[in-house]
């Protein structure tokens, strides 16, 4: 429950629940006409998951009607869900109740409510927020944009003898503000871990496991508003990570091979080979050299040493 | 009674220039496994490191150039052995 005062000319109430720290009440003065109340939910930090009711209680000459779209007294006050811009009719008066499925991550202009025209005006309000929906006591969906966490990365696991079992870390960087994201890792045993997440900071979970470090895991990344069972929304793509190093090869018996090296006499294609060969230091090819013709020219042919190789012996 | 090995991996020191090819062969060549290249530096803070999955009794490592110009120096080479079974089915 987040409850405040509402006061005049545009003065933000203080708000009781600064744990949440969503809430201002803002009232403009209008020249003619009744004065409009406006409640809005500031950027200044987290917003509620789920808003479940509001009730305003009037003071002074105030009433408890609201201004409808065309600025007429009405019964009936539009509340505009800036997430996904969806408008509702809500009828009421001083308390009515969000609709079904109702989900703001920030309401602007959500209600016009007729203060009256007294300057010493004021208005109390409650509003009751949740993490989860009381029209829908099942699992519920919420259009809510998903940002996955981004950077994940994993430990190698360690084996600590004393808690026998295995340790490994997981880390990853968080992009929604103002929803929990909780972690659900899938293996031979499911383990969830919640956190309240700041914006692109790196979040970091320890994570132990009595099994030996299996080949695959799957974490799965849902929000959660402020609820530890209560998922509103799809959870981001399977992050699907190996654990544990490869097994080291484990040699076992080391024999010993002798070694060799051969290679292919060049072929000699020419026309009129010679028969000399020179030893040349570092030479890394052969060359052929050509009987002189009858001009006297020598002519010579670099190749390459025909299929040179060097193997071991037996193992 | 034959043991028969399981040929993992060979690691090797080698500088050089060029490609250098590898495989593995059994005796009397019936079978073999060629490795994947390797592009051989001048120099070198790696060891290579070529993965093999080749089961047989004996086996040897056989390594070539095939174009002009190709040199190399090897200075280790370690061949990862793990018996695998002690005799043939039957």
């Amino acid at each position: 429950m987040t409850n405040g005062q509402g006061s005049r000319y545009g003065i933000p109430p203080q708000v009781a629940n600064d744990a949440i720290d969503i809430l201002s009440l803002y009232w403009t003065n209008r020249d003619l006409g009744p004065e409009i109340a406006t409640i809005f939910f500031g950027a200044s930090g987290l917003t509620p998951g789920q808003f479940v009711s509001i009730q305003l209680f009037p003071s002074g000459k105030a009433r408890q009607e609201f201004i409808g779209p065309d600025g007429n007294i009405s019964d009936t006050i539009n509340i505009v869900n800036s997430g996904d811009d969806k408008t509702y009719d809500i009828a009421g008066g001083g308390s009515f109740t969000l609709p079904e499925g109702f989900w703001a991550s920030q309401i602007r202009s959500v209600l016009a409510y007729d203060a009256g025209a007294s300057p010493n005006a004021t208005c109390w309000f409650v509003i009751q927020t949740g993490g989860f929906d009381p029209h829908n006591p099942g699992e519920f969906t919420v259009d809510a944009t998903l940002d996955p966490p981004t950077d994940p990365a994993l430990t190698e696991p360690v084996y600590d003898p004393e808690l026998d079992q295995w340790v490994f870390d997981l880390s990853w960087t968080n992009q929604e503000p103002e929803l929990g994201t909780l972690i659900e890792v899938q293996n031979s045993q499911i383990y969830q871990e919640g956190s309240v997440p700041i914006p692109d900071e790196l979040y970091h979970e320890r994570f132990t496991n009595e099994d030996p470090p299996d080949l695959e895991w799957i974490f799965r990344f849902y929000h959660y508003v402020y609820s530890p069972t209560r998922r509103i929304s799809p959870p981001s793509d399977d992050l699907i990570l190996t654990l544990g190093p490869t097994p080291p090869i484990d040699i076992n018996h080391v024999m010993s091979g002798g070694l060799s090296i051969g290679g292919s006499a060049t072929i000699f294609l020419l026309t009129d080979p010679s028969g000399i060969y020179k030893l040349v230091p570092g030479k890394t090819h052969d060359t052929i050299i050509n009987r002189a013709n009858e001009a006297g020219d020598a002519e010579e042919f670099d190749v390459k040493i025909p299929e040179p190789f060097a193997e071991t012996g037996y193992l | 009674m034959p043991i028969i090995n399981h040929y993992a991996a060979i690691e090797l020191r080698i500088r050089g220039s060029g490609i250098l090819n590898t495989k593995l062969l059994s005796m009397d060549d019936i079978t073999e496994e060629i490795l994947i290249p390797l592009t051989m530096q001048s120099a070198t803070n790696r060891q290579a490191t070529r993965l093999s999955n080749f089961t047989e009794e004996r086996a040897r490592v056989r390594i070539w150039t095939e174009n002009i110009d190709e040199t190399l120096r090897l200075t280790e080479l370690t061949i990862y052995v793990k018996p695998r079974a002690t005799s043939y089915p039957g």
